[in-house]
């Protein structure tokens, strides 16, 4: 009796045994893939828990030696100091209003104060390299003098690199403080607004904005496109030496910016590029011309082949637009009716138009380097505001008002001066921030709320990479090293989006419930019964015992 | 003498400046572009209408790109560029090309729905590269190519040699071949929009302006395809240039409607051709003129060239001519009399399933040399998708339906299907005899599919894709089977040895193959009964193994008596 | 043994021969049956073999394919046999099947010996044992060997190597016994579950004489791994690579292939779901294996029918079942012939297996090739089939037991008994 219960309970045992080993087995064939996502580090990103942006500048202000020295500069800088901050914390406080925690942006100022001796000379060498020159993003040199010729203007004469040449009109303790500051805090002013409103209100497409609706949407990489449009090539053929004015033109422009986004260039000539409507025709002039109404429909994006058939990164069009014979000369009215002296205009999000009227008498037109430069001088300005690079010193002078005369040493326009490289190197890096971390945190949630989501390791990877990056790039502000800063929140946002956007996200195992039941239980139903019933009754028969 | 010194090197100065200046000149702006037309009255009546669009750029270097287009279509340069592609052909082709009755076609026909195959430079991402590839063509030409996937892609071994110019050495140690089909895929409209753009004119003006859908996707057979191929710009092939051609065929009946095989420009197309393509370099309509003599051509044409083998070709200079009236052909007689002997090509061949059932079949190959003392060497190949499992120890070679001593398959290269993940490729070099048919036979099972991997319409069947059999020589005697191949190859400028050097590929029939089918509605019932059976097993064995026997006693059946089981 | 049963036994042996010999002659009927898929598998098809064999010859690596999946020492055995005419590859079969019940014959009369020591019933007393030429007859004779036979389907190399193995564990001879049963799961991996059984066997003779269980247990599964990796490496060096080891036990396990067989898989994973299809994998591969243990416990005084029973259980819950392994069970069963009078279905079993051998090749039929009917008409005949086979093997144990439990309970003969 004894020997028959134990091998029974010996077959049973054997029976519960395969059953266990297969329990894992289970697991691991149904489950669905899900590598762990850091969802608290997440959420702490999200709330501005983990960190605080910090945009430091530091300005040296050298203040010419003049003779006799009347000014006492023990203060000045202590002083200035003050002021600027106590400036920029007004603002700040307007915004508390709104919610965000104010700790976790800060713009700090640290000016130094520095001697300017042999200005006398400096200036009549015309050489503005002077000095030990603050050759990094956030750090600025005001060289100041009292103005010579007595006028009651300020005279700023802007550097081609981050300084600047400020003939005050007093030589006054205060109205040099009130001068400078005035000074930084309208060249910095415009800029910390837009931070700090991208930091608050991160998905501000909603908000009309003329900036935010006409600059791209930040990518590292951007495919610009050139085309000629010849409106009709029987009449007029068309060629343009574009080789040679992207490689000169544009060359230090795509330079300079690459560091923040890669520019690649392309060109092509599109021949039969006819308008969707007819231009409205002025008979007694003799010219064709289009309202402002009618620029939206310009682009005929069906016809000419301007989509990019491999980049996934976005296109910036810029069109030479040759009209047709029918419809020249075509000139671009404004809303008052009268001719637009560039015959140009920019798409918001999407690129520039010039419309060009050629001589047509020789049956050929070849648009030769020297004739492009000025076409490539309104594309470079279009280009400039696409990618949201802002005049500052020109938005500055709107805001000084009218006792400040603005001089360049460098043309306006033709490339970007180092202020504005600045300027848009510290937006972006705030502006992708923000958006890693909220794409991060869509994530997050789509992953939460998703369970039969797939996650493979390569997101969880990317996911951790694009935090880390994160932390860098915050780190870097800190220490007031914008490259490196602006390097990693450059990687930080492509990892983010490459995460969100991976295709094997999309590939979801749905499978209901109830379907689940009614596979499972044909065969595990039935085959339980017996199996609970035997160890139901061996554990009766122990406790008997 | 100081004076006459100071001359001359200013002179040499001078001759540089103006050399210099000059190959810049030709540097930037040699891109050109021709077009023409070819129309053949083929010998059943019906007509072949040829477009080609041949667009060169120059100065192309390997490794350096180019970023600024003139004639050669963007998109298509940015393709290539990206994915790293030395060689693309692409063809989209509607109905069956008919070898017997029509020769060989001008341009190399593909078999019915896409092909894509292309040269690829090796590098670690030549897989990825070729993915994206057909991604970014398909959403080019709206197309289904992105489903050319691992179970479609070949690399054949023998057959689709590189057909632009290069070092031997070149292509084979630095780029690799990869080959996809659709036969499945129908051509329309949409995919034909996108292709008429890329061309410099468009549909706008020249000869491109007759391409109109409605009449070409009523016709009889119709292909459409890109190829993209570098060629060399001087004799001794120091720089190359990037040519891309598009061609488009179509062979309408103009006996259908009338009776007559006469034909006009309007009458095939609806339009009317105009003008030339101003940015056309050269643009001409030729029309390969039959043997028999009693037709009119109107107007008179420019030129009539006559071709080795005794072909004429009238031909119409678009770029001097401004055209007034409609180009048309007219035959004297009331109705058409089909002519019964065909010219015959010299190589064609006819595919085609035996058995029957959903369980097991075979393919048969007949292949056809008409050239009656010839013995000419071939390519088979054949791509059979995986759910046709062969057997290569059944592949049969028949001479004229017997079996020969002296086999005529002088290589073989077979790549074995793997489940779910690749193909069949059959690549067999073959040596025809004269006058003969050889036929391949091969067996298959056809392979059980799970539910899940038959499309919708599940009865419809599986497409397999045409058989093609390449052949390349020099054509010796024998020339009027190939005198299609060689007019294409002689263009003026082409050396007459280039000129005799023919290389055709021909094209099966696509074949239907049906598999057997589950019952798409069972899959719970399935679940059900199969695990109620296993699951009457199990309790059943368990219950014998876990539970002993006891006796009831007749008269007292509560008590038990337990009787004393099997073991000791 | 008489000169009269050695008569019996040289005729049943001479006519099978004969028999066998003249119907390989029909080349159509060798055909049709090779190809029906009741008797060839993926993984035993003479057609795949064929294929292999000519890519191996031709320089093509034959498991880079999906056609071939059998294992390499058959590749070489049969490159060897096509150094000979035809007909010997047709002898090697027909012989295969001879030596096969040969051996049957000499493990029925040591099962009888063995069995003359147990106490038998007392109505068995006077009736004699089956005489051991009718159990090599049964088998020779049931038309399932025979259709397996003609149609060159490989398993027979897996049946055969387990009656090696059977026969010389019965005899005692541990590295004989313990290679045939590690050269039948290395044909076709399932007979590793009979590994249980003939340990049992070479212990229990073992035990009898006294030695050490334990140490005889691992040297026996020690022999049985050294047996089992010398043929993988052997396999190895024949082709070069270890792609076979997928390209064989990989589609076992796997099942890639879903061409129709008289198992319960194919139709099953043609329907399943692709999220469960790895699980049900799973489960109905640990449903096969899961007896191993309880069967050869519970049968531990009679490993000769657990290896019936493990046999039974593989022949309906294998992968790729056919009517070969079918074939090898019952000719397990009628040495245990004492049990029958116990067993309740014979009637419906008979019929079982007769409805399924008419119906099942007319209902493919009707599928396939007519096009008038559909998938479940031949999946209902599988089905049948199986529960056919389902029955048999549960009325065999339940009659196996039953009449032990007579035997020692010989005064509960007048209860009515009942399982508890």
């Amino acid at each position: 009796m004894e020997e028959n219960d134990k091998i029974r309970r010996l077959i049973i045992t054997s029976f519960y045994i395969v059953i266990l080993f297969g329990l894992p087995l289970w697991w691991k064939t149904t489950e669905v893939y899900r590598a762990q996502l850091p969802f608290t580090e997440i959420e702490e990103w999200s709330n501005w828990e983990a960190f605080d942006l910090e945009f430091p500048t530091h300005f040296t202000i050298y203040v010419a030696n003049v003779k006799p020295s009347t000014i006492k500069f023990a203060n000045l800088s202590s002083n200035l100091e003050n002021l600027i901050t106590s400036r920029y914390n007004i603002d700040n406080s307007k915004e508390a209003n709104n919610g965000t925690s104010q700790k976790s942006i800060r713009f700090p100022v640290k000016i130094k104060l520095a001697d300017w001796n042999n200005w006398m000379n400096d200036l009549q060498d015309g050489n503005l390299e002077m000095g030990n020159l603050a050759n990094k993003n956030g750090q600025y040199s005001f060289y100041i003098l009292p103005r010579t010729k007595s006028n009651s203007d300020t005279k700023v004469l802007v550097g081609n690199q981050r300084q600047a040449i400020v003939e005050i009109n007093q030589w006054d303790t205060n109205v040099i403080e009130k001068t400078i500051s005035d000074l930084i805090i309208s060249l910095f002013m415009p800029e910390q607004d837009a931070i700090r409103k991208s930091i608050i209100e991160p998905l501000s497409d909603s908000k009309v904005e003329l900036d935010s609706m006409r600059t791209m949407k930040y990518s590292s990489q951007y495919q610009v496109t050139f085309s000629l449009m010849n409106g009709d090539p029987s009449n007029l053929l068309v060629n343009w030496d574009i080789e040679e004015a992207v490689n000169k033109y544009l060359g230090p422009f795509v330079n300079q910016i690459s560091m923040i986004s890669n520019l690649t260039v392309d060109s092509q000539i599109q021949h039969y590029a006819r308008l969707t409507f007819e231009p409205n025709h002025k008979p007694d002039e003799n010219y064709f011309f289009l309202t402002p109404e009618l620029l939206p429909h310009f682009i005929n994006a069906a016809e000419w082949n301007l989509a990019s058939a491999v980049s996934s990164y976005p296109t910036l069009n810029f069109i030479l637009y040759v009209p047709s014979k029918e419809q020249s000369p075509l000139h671009i009215q404004d809303s008052k009716g009268n001719i637009m002296e560039n015959n140009a205009f920019l798409i918001p999000r999407w690129g520039g138009v010039i419309i060009n009227n050629p001589d047509r008498s020789k049956g050929t037109h070849n648009f030769s380097f020297k004739e492009l430069k000025s076409v490539m001088s309104i594309f470079i300005t279009q280009l400039r505001g696409l990618l949201g690079v802002h005049d500052v010193w020109i938005e500055a002078k709107h805001t000084l008002g009218a006792t400040f005369s603005i001089e360049f040493v460098i043309p306006p326009n033709t490339a970007v001066t180092m202020w504005e490289f600045d300027n848009l190197v510290r937006r972006r890096i705030a502006e992708n921030i923000v958006t890693s971390i909220t794409t991060l945190k869509s994530l997050s949630q789509l992953v939460t709320e998703i369970p039969n989501m797939v996650v493979l390791d390569h997101i969880q990877t990317e996911v951790f990479l694009a935090l880390d990056n994160l932390s860098k790039s915050c780190k870097h502000l800190h220490n007031n090293q914008y490259d490196l800063a602006l390097y990693h929140s450059k990687k930080a946002i492509e990892l983010a989006e490459s995460a969100f956007f991976d295709p094997t996200m999309v590939s979801m195992l749905y499978f209901p419930d109830e379907h689940k039941y009614a596979i499972y239980m044909p065969l595990f139903v039935p085959i339980s019964v017996p199996l609970l019933v035997a160890l139901q009754r061996e554990v009766k028969s122990l406790k008997k015992k | 003498m100081w004076q006459l010194g100071r001359l001359f090197l200013f002179f040499l100065v001078f001759i540089f400046i103006v050399l210099k200046f000059t190959v810049a000149e030709n540097f930037h702006h040699n891109d050109n572009f021709k077009e023409s037309l070819t129309i053949k009255p083929l010998s059943d009546g019906k007509l072949l209408t040829h477009f080609q669009f041949n667009v060169r750029i120059s100065g192309i270097k390997e490794g350096k790109t180019f970023n600024h287009y003139k004639f050669f279509p963007r998109a298509i340069g940015q393709i290539i560029q990206s994915y790293n592609a030395r060689e693309l052909h692409l063809t989209f082709t509607q109905g069956r090309w008919n070898y017997e009755d029509w020769g060989y076609p001008i341009a190399p026909s593909a078999g019915t729905g896409v092909e894509l195959w292309a040269w690829l430079w090796k590098d670690e991402k030549l897989d990825k590269n070729w993915k994206s590839l057909t991604n970014a063509l398909a959403g080019l030409f709206c197309a289904s190519l992105n489903f050319i996937d691992d179970t479609i892609t070949v690399q054949p071994q023998l057959s689709f040699r590189p057909e632009g110019s290069y070092n031997a050495t070149e292509i084979s140690t630095h780029a690799e071949l990869r080959y996809g089909s659709l036969p499945h895929e129908n051509v329309c409209t949409e995919n034909l929009t996108p292709w008429i753009k890329l061309l410099p004119c468009k549909s706008t003006s020249g000869i491109a302006s007759l391409l109109n859908g409605h009449k070409l996707y009523d016709s009889n057979f119709h292909s459409m395809s890109i190829h993209v191929q570098p060629v060399c710009e001087d004799s001794r092939c120091l720089n190359k240039q990037l040519e891309i051609i598009q061609t488009v065929s179509a062979v309408v009946d103009p006996v259908r409607n009338s009776g007559k095989r006469d034909w006009s420009l309007n009458q095939i197309f609806g339009r009317q051709l105009s003008q030339a393509c101003p940015l056309a370099e050269g643009s001409k309509l030729e029309v390969i003129l039959p043997e028999d003599c009693d037709y009119k051509l109107s107007p008179d044409a420019d030129d009539v060239t006559h071709m080795d083998g005794g072909t004429n070709i009238a031909l119409y200079n678009l770029k001097n001519l401004q055209l007034t009236t409609d180009i048309s052909m007219t035959w004297k007689e009331d109705i058409f009399e089909y002519n019964l002997n065909f010219e015959q090509p010299r190589i064609y061949a006819h595919r085609f399933f035996t058995g029957y059932g959903q369980e097991r079949g075979g393919i048969k190959v007949n292949i056809f040399n008409k050239s009656p003392n010839i013995s000419v060497p071939i390519i088979y190949y054949d791509v059979i998708p995986w759910f046709l499992k062969l057997y290569l120890h059944t592949l049969k070679v028949q001479i004229n339906g017997k079996e020969v001593q002296d086999n005529p398959i002088k290589d073989l290269y077979y790549q074995p299907a793997v489940d779910r993940s690749r193909p069949n490729v059959i690549e067999a070099e073959l040596l025809l005899p004269p006058n003969s048919i050889t036929t391949l036979s091969i067996n298959f099972d056809k392979v059980f599919l799970k539910y899940t991997e038959h499309p919708p319409d599940a009865n419809r069947g599986f497409d397999i894709g045409s058989a093609v059999i390449s052949s390349t020589g020099e054509i010796v005697g024998d020339f009027n089977y190939l005198y299609d191949v060689v007019t294409r190859n002689c263009s003026e400028d082409t050396p007459r040895a280039a000129c005799y050097h023919y290389s055709i590929r021909v094209y099966t029939e696509t074949l239907l193959v049906s598999l057997p089918t589950p019952d798409f509605s069972m899959p719970y019932n399935v679940i059900t009964l199969t695990c109620t059976v296993i699951a009457l097993f199990f309790g059943s064995m368990f219950n014998l193994l876990t539970r002993g026997f006891v006796a009831l006693q007749p008269n007292e059946d509560n008590k038990n008596k337990e009787g004393k089981d099997a073991a000791k | 043994m008489t000169i009269q049963s050695h008569i019996t036994g040289g005729l049943i042996f001479g006519a099978a021969f004969t028999a066998r010999l003249i119907l390989f002659h029909f080349s159509n009927i060798t055909e049709t049956l090779g190809s029906r898929i009741e008797i060839v598998t993926p993984v035993t098809s003479f057609t795949r073999l064929t294929e292999g064999l000519y890519l191996f010859e031709n320089g093509v690596p034959p498991y880079d394919g999906g056609a071939f999946h059998q294992a390499p020492l058959l590749l070489a055995c049969f490159q060897l046999l096509g150094y000979l005419p035809v007909i010997f590859t047709k002898l090697t079969f027909i012989l295969t099947d001879l030596i096969l019940a040969y051996y049957l014959t000499d493990i029925t009369r040591m099962k009888q010996q063995l069995y003359c020591h147990f106490p038998r019933l007392k109505v068995e007393l006077k009736t004699k044992e089956i005489d051991p030429w009718i159990v090599a007859g049964l088998y020779l004779f049931n038309p399932f060997t025979i259709a397996s036979c003609l149609s060159k389907s490989t398993i027979i190399f897996t049946n055969l190597s387990i009656i090696l193995g059977t026969y010389y564990s019965l005899k005692n001879n541990k590295s004989y016994g313990m290679f045939w049963i590690a050269m039948a799961s290395y044909l076709s991996f399932y007979p590793f579950m009979l590994v249980l059984p003939t340990i049992l066997m070479l212990i229990n003779d073992a035990e009898s004489k006294g030695k050490n269980i334990k140490s005889e247990i691992f040297s026996c599964a020690g022999l049985y791994a050294g047996w089992l990796s010398g043929l993988l490496l052997l396999s190895y060096f024949l082709v070069g690579s270890w792609d076979f080891l997928e390209a064989t036990y990989g589609v076992i396990l796997l099942l890639p292939d879903l061409t129709p067989n008289v198992g319960l898989f194919w139709y099953f994973f043609i329907e399943m779901f692709d999220q469960f299809r790895s699980f049900f994998l799973v489960v109905f591969q640990i449903h096969a294996f899961i007896f191993m243990v309880p069967v050869s416990i519970k049968l531990r005084n009679h490993p000769l029918f657990s290896m019936f029973l493990l046999s039974g259980i593989m022949a309906i819950f294998k992968s790729y079942p056919s009517i070969g392994d079918a074939s090898l069970y019952l000719a397990f069963f009628p040495i245990y012939s004492e049990i029958i009078k116990y067993m309740r279905y014979n009637f419906l079993t008979t019929n079982i297996f007769c409805y399924c051998s008419i119906l099942s090749p007319i209902f493919y039929h009707l599928w396939i090739y007519a096009g008038s009917g559909n998938a479940n008409f031949f999946y209902a005949i599988t089905l049948v089939y199986t529960i056919g086979n389902i029955i048999l093997l549960v009325d065999a144990t339940y009659a196996m037991f039953r009449r032990e439990f007579d035997i020692w309970n010989p005064d509960l003969r007048n209860y009515e008994i009942i399982q508890k």
